[in-house]
């Protein structure tokens, strides 16, 4: 006897398949995706321009020219991670969450302006000015300010916002306030008593005086850019004070994200989502256009593309770039926008100068070989092999900073960066000759180690090949960051690619953080030194104009190009792709700009 | 054999986190991408004072000590106890892993039996073709092939913030049961043949031919005669998979952004956080364990010589 299939049975594989196609199709808590536009917008990457932000009071419209804006909407850019809820404890990776939270939640004092993202405009100050001498900021706080629950802004909280960076009270991270740290005289003495003129002063109602060490064309582009969020001092004052208490990131779910933005924190799910949504009370009445914004966690990239043609993402998370393949499918199939935004910075390999072949400093031999290197390294090939032809050149001080140089100026000065191919041709020629000079050549060849990082892999693997052609065999080792780093603290290294972000707009910032010896907190383990680029650096950093600092710029830039120590590659381009319907954004240069969706809104129609 | 294995497997974890390249101290001060600074100095003071200049015995036995008393130790990254971490995560995996063990159970066992009481027709060809396929194809590719498939030609994926089953079942639901049933395609695909089999060769028991004989409807034969005693493989094979149920929500919750403990396991090995892979490592152990004594004492209550053999 054989068993029967049934009506029953049949009903039963029926409402299976009827439940399980209601669960897929069903509603969810996500908002209906946004109706994408008829033709796809291939949006051309913004211009390059990494200008010194020059300080104006003048108001920027806040409507963009030639759209009307609507309210309403909320955007959805995602992260990989949500990172720390404090402004102030956040990481090396860019996400909307925690630098992006800085000017859509917490407010700064003084920011760039985010639609030329060059002039210096007051966000929480009003105003300020400068004394004759350029030590000393004082700043006229912005009346009628509250936090979002309620309390006014006032002179007390940006001072208590210059502690937390200074002073660093219990431990405080504060990563990436270096540069404050460097410009402004300490605050508070050994016995954390405020010194008489010291760094931060309350001196009025409404003010707040900033002294620096010393006049810097720097501070200004420091004092603005991203990292330097205002901080509500009721919240932080009992943190930072507690007697022998230890730093701890602001918990949101504790009410401590209490900021001035045009967003407030609404809600989180830890690993799953952050929102804001608009802050009724913002300072400036008109703004934000949008209701809020929601950010979901998603940690693999193949889901992010997926939740972004799926209408649960409109904006990618920069420094997770995606493949520019699926950047243009995106923009071909899905009308999204994605600009190539600049990640600034240094991205390159440093040579081992205090031994051989690459050392020592005061050996010329040594001397030929590193400028061999920086002469045949093919940075356009590095770019086309490993960073999808859209990244950018690792010129010290940055191609992009004009003041400084001219792309042509640059290439002039440093021909190993031009991309003319006859000029490769010509230099790795002589390279090769000059490496034959010193007794080089097929049956005598350099053999070296090339630390390298995974995210790197592919352009040493390039670059190794490349300088097979003047004999060198580097052999390409690949390393986690903190082995990496152990062996290069040891010197334990020949060659090492180094990737390091520019900590605020700058060109100090490459001095400072990036060629600085890493026994003073830089990322510089080449055993490289020059005193005439010591000096210079002295000069410059008291220089505040840009005429001034210009010509000092391109002399300590020559210096790097004949010392060859580090052989600049490409830094890449970051592919920060947003939604088709998205209007008023301008996507700031990372890693350190200031950032805000206030202008951001949704052209539905 | 369960503490014994489970002190093998903290030793073997504690002892390959200890030898592969990588030093807790330096993830510290460096990050997990190594961008920070710090000096030797630093470094060797943050060893000294995590205790990792130690003996490697004393740093065993003080971590298994911690274990003991529920300390995981902190997340190097984010900062917080980890036994935090797995216990807001843990809950999630398990609504997954119930999840994907129904749809597995109440797929592969009623089709197994179809497909052995329909045998060499062509629903037998058909089901038995499916469960080839599942035991081929691994969980990810098939969950990979639902993204993909879902979110190119409908546009929709199932939402990625995650909602707990008992705050909105709807929207948890649909969150579920696609990573359900990428992970359990390739469990049901071989509990499926595993039930065909057994209950063919049942079925072929002299017993079972009394029992037609006797008789009573085919119906009958096979629920109340054939199958518990077909099942007896059957569970055994489930037991096991429960393990590798576990292991694939590792891939499939990272797939499916479920924020659970194979989530968090991609993350921390990503960035290299070392307390926290070891953590897991002992999570997953424990549940393999555990899914193992459930399997022994299951067999026990299904077969009678067992419990009073």
């Amino acid at each position: 006897m054989r068993m029967r299939f049934g009506m029953r049975q049949l009903l039963g594989v029926l409402m299976s398949v009827v439940l399980l196609t209601v669960l897929a199709c069903g509603s969810s808590e996500e908002e209906t995706p946004t109706p994408k536009p008829p033709t796809p917008t291939i949006k051309a990457p913004p211009p390059l321009v990494i200008a010194t932000p020059t300080a104006s009071t003048a108001v920027v419209p806040v409507v963009p020219a030639g759209d009307q804006p609507v309210y309403g909407g909320v955007v959805k850019p995602v992260v990989n991670s949500h990172g720390s809820f404090d402004p102030y404890h956040v990481d090396s990776q860019f996400r909307h969450t925690t630098l992006g939270s800085v000017g859509n939640v917490w407010g700064q004092l003084l920011r760039v302006n985010l639609k030329d993202r060059v002039t210096i405009e007051g966000d929480l100050a009003e105003s300020w000015k400068v004394t004759d001498d350029g030590a000393t900021w004082i700043l006229k706080i912005r009346e009628g300010v509250k936090s979002h629950t309620g309390s006014a802004f006032t002179a007390e909280d940006a001072y208590w916002q210059m502690v937390r960076i200074v002073e660093r009270p219990n431990g405080l991270h504060g990563n990436y306030q270096g540069c404050m740290r460097a410009f402004i005289k300490p605050i508070w003495d050994d016995n954390d008593k405020p010194l008489a003129n010291g760094g931060a002063e309350v001196t009025g109602p409404m003010e707040m005086t900033i002294r620096l060490n010393a006049p810097s064309g720097a501070f200004p582009a420091c004092f603005t850019s991203g990292f330097q969020a205002a901080v509500n001092s009721n919240v932080v004052k009992p943190i930072d004070t507690a007697v022998g208490g230890e730093y701890r990131d602001l918990d949101p779910f504790a009410g401590e994200v209490d900021g001035y933005g045009p967003f407030k924190f609404k809600g989180a799910v830890i690993d799953t989502f952050v929102s804001w949504e608009r802050n009724e009370n913002y300072y400036n009445e008109k703004l934000p256009y949008l209701d809020g914004v929601t950010i979901p966690v998603i940690p693999d990239a193949s889901t992010r593309t997926a939740a972004f043609r799926a209408g649960q993402i409109d904006m990618m998370q920069v420094f997770e770039t995606m493949p520019k393949r699926d950047a243009d499918a995106l923009v071909k199939e899905e009308g999204a926008v994605f600009p190539i935004v600049l990640a600034m910075g240094w991205r390159g390999i440093e040579l081992n100068a205090t031994k051989p072949p690459f050392g020592p400093l005061n050996d010329p031999d040594a001397k030929t070989i590193r400028q061999a290197v920086q002469a045949t390294i093919n940075r356009e090939q590095v770019n086309e092999l490993s960073k999808d032809g859209i990244g950018h050149i690792a010129l010290p001080y940055f191609i992009g900073w004009e003041w400084i140089r001219t792309p042509a100026e640059w290439f002039a000065a440093a021909p190993g960066f031009d991309p003319d191919p006859a000029v490769k041709a010509k230099l790795i020629a002589e390279s090769k000759a000059a490496m034959e000079g010193l007794g080089y050549g097929p049956s005598n060849r350099i053999s070296v180690n090339y630390l390298c990082g995974n995210s790197a892999r592919n352009e040493c693997e390039v670059a190794s090949q490349q300088l097979k052609e003047i004999y060198i065999d580097a052999d390409v080792i690949i390393l986690d960051g903190a082995s990496q780093r152990e062996r290069l603290q040891k010197g334990d290294f020949d060659m090492e690619n180094e990737s390091k972000g520019a900590s605020f707009p700058d060109a100090d910032a490459f001095n400072t953080v990036i060629y600085k010896p890493y026994k003073e907190g830089g990322f510089n383990y080449t055993g490289w030194t020059n005193p005439e680029w010591d000096a210079l650096l002295e000069k410059e950093v008291l220089a505040v104009s840009e005429a001034e600092r210009a010509p000092l710029l391109r002399q300590m830039a020559d210096i790097f190009y004949e010392d060859s120590a580090f052989i600049g590659l490409v830094r890449p381009g970051l592919l920060e792709g947003h939604g088709g319907n998205w209007r008023g954004w301008v996507p700031p240069a990372h890693h350190a700009s200031n950032f805000s969706f206030e202008n951001v809104w949704l052209d539905n129609s | 054999m369960f503490f014994p294995t489970l002190i093998g497997v903290s030793i073997a974890i504690f002892v390959l986190m200890r030898v592969i390249p990588g030093d807790v101290a330096a993830l510290i001060l460096g990050g997990p991408e190594g961008e920070g600074t710090y000096t030797l100095e630093d470094l060797e003071n943050l060893r000294e004072q995590m205790g990792l200049n130690d003996p490697i015995y004393v740093q065993y036995g003080r971590w298994v000590w911690d274990l003991t008393r529920g300390d995981l130790g902190d997340s190097i990254a984010l900062g917080r106890p980890i036994a935090g971490e797995i216990k807001r995560q843990f809950p999630i995996t398990l609504q997954l892993a119930f999840f994907t063990a129904i749809v597995v159970t109440i797929i592969a066992i009623p089709v197994g039996i179809l497909a052995a009481v329909k045998q060499d027709t062509w629903i037998d060809y058909i089901l038995r073709s499916i469960a080839i396929t599942g035991l081929a194809a691994p969980s990810f590719f098939i969950g990979m092939l639902i993204i993909l498939g879902l979110s190119t030609q409908f546009r929709w994926i199932p939402p990625v913030m995650f909602t707990s089953l008992w705050e909105d079942p709807l929207t948890a639901l649909q969150q579920l049961i696609f990573p359900a049933v990428a992970l359990g395609f390739a469990s049901q695909g071989l509990l499926l043949r595993m039930t065909r089999t057994q209950l063919l060769e049942v079925l072929r028991e002299d017993y079972v031919r009394t029992a037609r004989a006797k008789g009573l409807p085919e119906g009958s034969v096979v629920r109340r005669h054939a199958l518990r005693n077909a099942l007896l493989p059957v569970v055994t094979v489930a037991g096991v998979q429960i393990g590798f149920l576990f292991s694939g929500t590792i891939v499939i919750e990272t797939l499916f952004n479920v924020p659970g403990i194979g989530r968090g396991l991609i993350r921390a090995i990503t960035i290299r956080d070392l307390p926290m892979i070891q953590a897991y490592v002992m999570y997953f152990a424990l549940i393999a364990l555990i899914a193992n004594l459930i399997v022994d004492v299951t067999y026990a209550w299904l077969d009678p010589r067992i419990r009073y053999g």
